[in-house]
Order: structure tokens, then sequence, then C-alpha cells
């Protein structure tokens, strides 16, 4: 049988309980899903998937209760720290998860570069001084003190915390959103004749 | 047996994978066991018998310009399109990745209509992988070296910093480790590159099989009526792969006695832009060629008019560049780096060996072959019988087969069984 089946949910001949999740119309039974694979048990990668599934959905959930059911005054003049702790750290945390894996990739990228042990390359082939290693350096410090500030401002609730990061993700997507865009509007609209 | 290979790339011309599904696919298929393929662009050339799926890819890293296909414009917009094209601009090399959920999305369907008994990626990992083994199906992974080679030997030459964070962010590392310890096995091509498996990706050697790769001596052979060039060598291999070490080549024939001539089939180097540049600072202009890309009679052609093959690699991960010299009886000069000791043979008996990234070694070994024509047609007889006896693709894919059953046994029976 296959995993994945597509009656009306809730159907009646399916028992609802505890481990049967409706997404999107599809019903994702776990015993199924252990039957599938014949005598074999539920499988180790098979459990993390289902505590992926759980979490997931209750982090959305909490996200939604937090974000749009609260009550917050929202009126002009109010600051970040007389909303709810649960609004502010909804927002808060999934925007600051994201700068600070793109500055740990960056110190990431310092890192490697800094310490990366390889051969010296033959002499005659070298045609100016190579600084990479001083720049790697303060690469990692300063992806190092932005992720700081980063958590000092999220700690302290500073608006710029939030709206820098939170803009620098808008403007990567909008910025491609642009380019392929313009690409669209600059591509020929009619295929080659070959 | 039903068995599904996987590769992002499958075409024979592009590299070392597409030769390897190439062969094993047609190979399983003579073995009676059933194969399908499961492959990115560019696409291999139609494998008879074999059942092809396509997943394609608009390739936006190397399609820095025109990726608007004017049929479907808006299909960059698509989620994995969209990440691809992101991920791309910044420097990142998504096309593994992607290739492994879009795989995952294709598999999904194909298991609706095919009990497969075994999955067989090439050298993908990515994580969309971890779905795939949710389907239940053993999956094993080939991998032919691990990729921290490529970038420790990029680090060799000199390079701006902006170069070195591209280089960096180039390789999925992290992705390829994580992914290849959840594989049911990994099998690789030489004792050298298991070793370096281990090393980099931490799987233990246990979980690591070793299976040669083949040689086709149906293509590779000696064409006898051809006269050879007088101080000719031949280098085939992409030039700008920093691990090909052909630059120490080039500093080689500075320094040999005789004045030599290198023809170098770089078919695989779509942007030649660093060596070009070397050899005019060495001042070989008059002594190097570059034929760009040829067919494989050409390539047959030229081995069987030169002289002496160079394979100057810092490493690799098997090598076929100097097992099909060897298959084409030309003395092969190589280094010891990674598995060319392991397919070479054994140092003036199959083949002439010199330490990878010595110049004056590799001149002195040009000199000795060109002053002992005797000496270079024995290697050559020598190491053509050793290619022949040692790498074949039957072999290859007999031993596979062993391995697909010790995995489907380890995990419960096939497909079939399971069902």
């Amino acid at each position: 049988m296959n995993r994945f089946y597509k009656p009306a949910c809730p159907d009646p001949d399916i028992p609802i309980n505890m481990l049967t999740i409706c997404i999107y119309g599809r019903i994702l039974d776990p015993t199924v899903i252990m039957n599938y694979t014949g005598d074999r048990a539920l499988g180790r990668p098979k459990i993390f998937g289902f505590i992926a599934l759980v979490i997931s959905s209750a982090l959305a959930g909490l996200f939604i209760y937090s974000v749009f059911i609260i009550k917050n005054d929202y009126s002009l003049g109010n600051d970040l720290t007389t909303v709810h702790d649960w609004t502010f750290y909804s927002l808060a945390i999934p925007i600051g998860l994201v700068a600070l894996f793109v500055a740990a990739t960056g110190f990431w990228i310092g890192w490697t570069i800094l310490t990366i042990k390889v051969v010296p390359p033959m002499p005659e082939i070298v045609e100016k001084k190579d600084f990479s290693k001083i720049k790697a350096f303060f690469l990692c410090l300063f992806t190092a003190g932005v992720a700081a500030v980063l958590i000092y401002g999220l700690y302290v609730r500073n608006f710029w915390a939030l709206a820098v990061p939170a803009a620098a993700i808008s403007l990567v997507i909008l910025g491609s959103v642009f380019w392929v865009g313009m690409a669209i509007i600059t591509t020929r609209s009619t295929l080659p004749k070959k | 047996m039903r068995i599904c290979l996987l590769s992002y790339r499958g075409n024979p011309y592009c590299g070392g994978q597409g030769i390897y599904l190439t062969y094993l696919a047609k190979e399983l298929m003579k073995l009676g066991h059933d194969v399908h393929v499961v492959v990115g662009p560019p696409y291999p050339f139609e494998i008879e018998g074999a059942t092809m799926h396509r997943i394609s890819n608009h390739n936006y890293f190397n399609n820095r310009k025109e990726f608007i296909k004017p049929h479907r414009p808006f299909s960059t917009f698509s989620p994995f399109n969209f990440y691809e094209f992101i991920a791309s601009k910044m420097g990142i090399f998504p096309e593994i990745e992607t290739f492994s959920f879009r795989a995952f999305l294709k598999l999904k369907e194909l298991v609706k209509k095919y009990d497969y008994d075994v999955i067989h990626d090439n050298q993908c990992l990515g994580y969309g992988f971890m779905l795939i083994k949710l389907i239940g199906i053993p999956f094993v992974s080939t991998i032919h070296h691990p990729l921290t080679i490529d970038r420790t030997t990029w680090f060799e030459y000199p390079s701006d910093f902006n170069l070195k964070i591209k280089r960096v962010l180039y390789y999925p590392l992290i992705m390829q480790k994580f992914v290849a310890n959840r594989m049911d096995k990994i099998i690789t091509v030489s004792h050298d590159s298991a070793e370096e498996i281990n090393r980099a990706f931490g799987v233990p050697r246990d979980r690591i099989s070793v299976v040669y790769n083949g040689m086709d001596s149906s293509i590779f052979y000696p064409i006898r009526n051809l006269k050879k060039k007088k101080n000719s060598i031949i280098f085939v291999g992409n030039v700008e792969d920093r691990k090909k070490g052909i630059i120490y080549l080039l500093r080689a024939m500075t320094l040999t006695k005789h004045r030599v001539h290198l023809t170098i089939v770089d078919g695989g180097a779509p942007n030649r832009n660093f060596m070009p540049r070397i050899v005019d600072k060495f001042k070989l202009n008059s002594q190097v060629t570059f034929t760009g890309k040829i067919s494989m009679d050409r390539l047959i052609e030229l081995y069987s008019e030169t002289e002496i093959a160079v394979s100057p690699s810092l490493y690799e991960g098997f090598g076929f560049p100097a097992a099909e010299a060897m298959a084409c009886e030309l003395p092969v000069i190589s280094s010891t780096g990674g598995a060319l000791p392991e397919v070479v043979g054994e140092h003036l008996k199959t083949g002439y060996f010199v330490p990878p990234r010595d110049a004056e070694a590799i001149a002195r070994g040009i000199d000795f072959l060109i002053e002992n024509p005797a000496v270079r047609t024995r290697i050559g007889k020598a190491g053509r019988k050793r290619i022949l006896e040692t790498f074949t693709w039957s072999n290859a894919a007999r031993e596979l087969v062993e391995i697909y059953e010790e995995v489907i046994n380890a995990n419960g029976g096939s497909g079939k069984a399971r069902g």
C-alpha cells in the first residue's frame, strides 16, 4: 500500500488517534508507514521524521498564536519593550536564527581560509603577496562582532536588531525577484529558428 | 535484481562520473540485472536496455546570463529553481543538493511502478537522500574521492581573497559528510580514496568498500600503423582543475635536456583561463598545443602518435587518463599522488613514478624515457597488460553486485521480498 493516501479528512474509515495527522487533505498514518516496510520495525529516521513533524506543527501553531492572537498595543509610538514576550520572540527567534546563520557562515569561511594547511604555491607563479589570511582574520572578527551585537540587541529588544536582519533578508529575496524579472523582460520572447 | 543508479551528471564527456555511470549500467545489464538510471544534465547518451529517467535543472551556476527559458519564463520562481538561483548568485554550487531533492520526488513516483532492490548514487550525497532513505530501499553511494582534496589543492595556487571565499562556499563538504555517514554503504574506487574518505568524512573504514574502476580495452588500444612523433608527450585532463598538477609538468618542460612538445587534451575545461597564462610565463608557447574537445577516435590516435604520457596529479581518486594511456601502450610518468600507484603499478615495470609537486623529477623522467626507447616499449607493453588484467568493468560490476546483495541482506531482504 502506498504510504500517502488521500481520502477526505476526517475519513470515518480511518481511526483518528493522536498519531494520525491530517495535512493538506492527506492522512499520514504511522501504522501504515510501519506496515509498508513489512516485517521491519519503524526505523530511527522515521522516528526523527515524526518528531520533526510534531515540533514544526507545534512551533507553527505557537507562532500564529503569539503574533496574531495574543493581544498587544500596536498604537503609534509603542516600542518593542511593550509587546508581549511571546510576540516579540516569535519574530525575533526566526529572524535572529537566519541572521546568526549568515554570520556563522561568514565566520566559518574566514576560519577555513585562516586555518587551512596547504603546500605553499610554486614561487615561479606567485605574482603578488597574498593577504588572504589577514583578511580572513578580520572577517572572523567582524562576523563574531556582528553576531554578538545582534544577540545583545535582541536581548534588550532593540528595534534595529530586528529591522536590519529583516531588511537584509527581504532585500535579498526582493532583489532576486527583481533580477529574474529583469531577465524575463530582456529575454528574447520567441525561440530561435534553429 | 532491479537496480536504480542515480547520477546528478551523466555525460561521459564531462568527467569520471559519466564514464562510471555508462559502463556500470552496461555491465550490470550484461549480468542480467534490470537497470534504471535517474540522471541530471548533461545527460548520458542512450544506454541500450537501461530505462532512463531524466531530471532537468536550469544550471544557474554556469548559465549566468541566458537562464530564462522563453517557453517557460516564470519557471525560475518554482521553489527549487529559485533556491538554486539565489544560491548560485552567492557562489554556492546548489546542483548537488537540489538534484537530491528532485531525485526523491522522482523516486517517490517510480517506486509506485517499480520494485527497486537497491539504489546506487554516484557521488551526489545531498540532503534529499535522507528522504530517499525513508522509502526503505537499501541505498549505497560511490564517492570517487572526497571534495576536501579539491578544496585543499585549490588553495595551493595563488588566488585573491574573494576567489578563496568562493572556493570555500563552492564545495558542499558539510552536507556530503553528513549524508555519507548515513548511507548503507560507501563504495569507492581505490584504497587510497577509502582512507581519504575515512579521514575527511569520518566514515568508518569497515563501511567503505573498494571496487576498482574498469577500462574499456575495446576503445583504448594502440594503433600500430601510426608513427610516433619524436620527443612528444601528452597530458589529458582539465587544466583548470588545480589537483591535476599540470603546472609542475610545464615547469618540468623548462628543465628537460631534450626539447619536448606537449599536447594537452583538455576537453573538460570550458573556461580555460589560468593555464594559458602559465604557458606564456614559462615561455612554452611553441612547445604546447591545446586540442580542446576532441572525439574519442582522435584521442586514441593522439595516444598512439605520442611517446610518453604524463600524469602529474597532486591527487587522483583513480586516474582514468593514466589508465587510458597505459591501455594504449604508452609509458606513463605518474606522480604518487592518491590512487595513481594502485593504478599504474610498479616503478620502471609498468610506469615511471615521481613524487607529486616535483618538477625536477618529472624532467628527469622525461629525459630518461626519451633516451631509452627500449624501456619505453617495455613499460608500455607491461602497462597495457596490467590494465587489461586488473581493471575491467565486468569485474567492477560483479563486485558491486556482491556489495548490493550484502546491503540488501543487512536490510532484511530485497524490495520485492519486503513488498
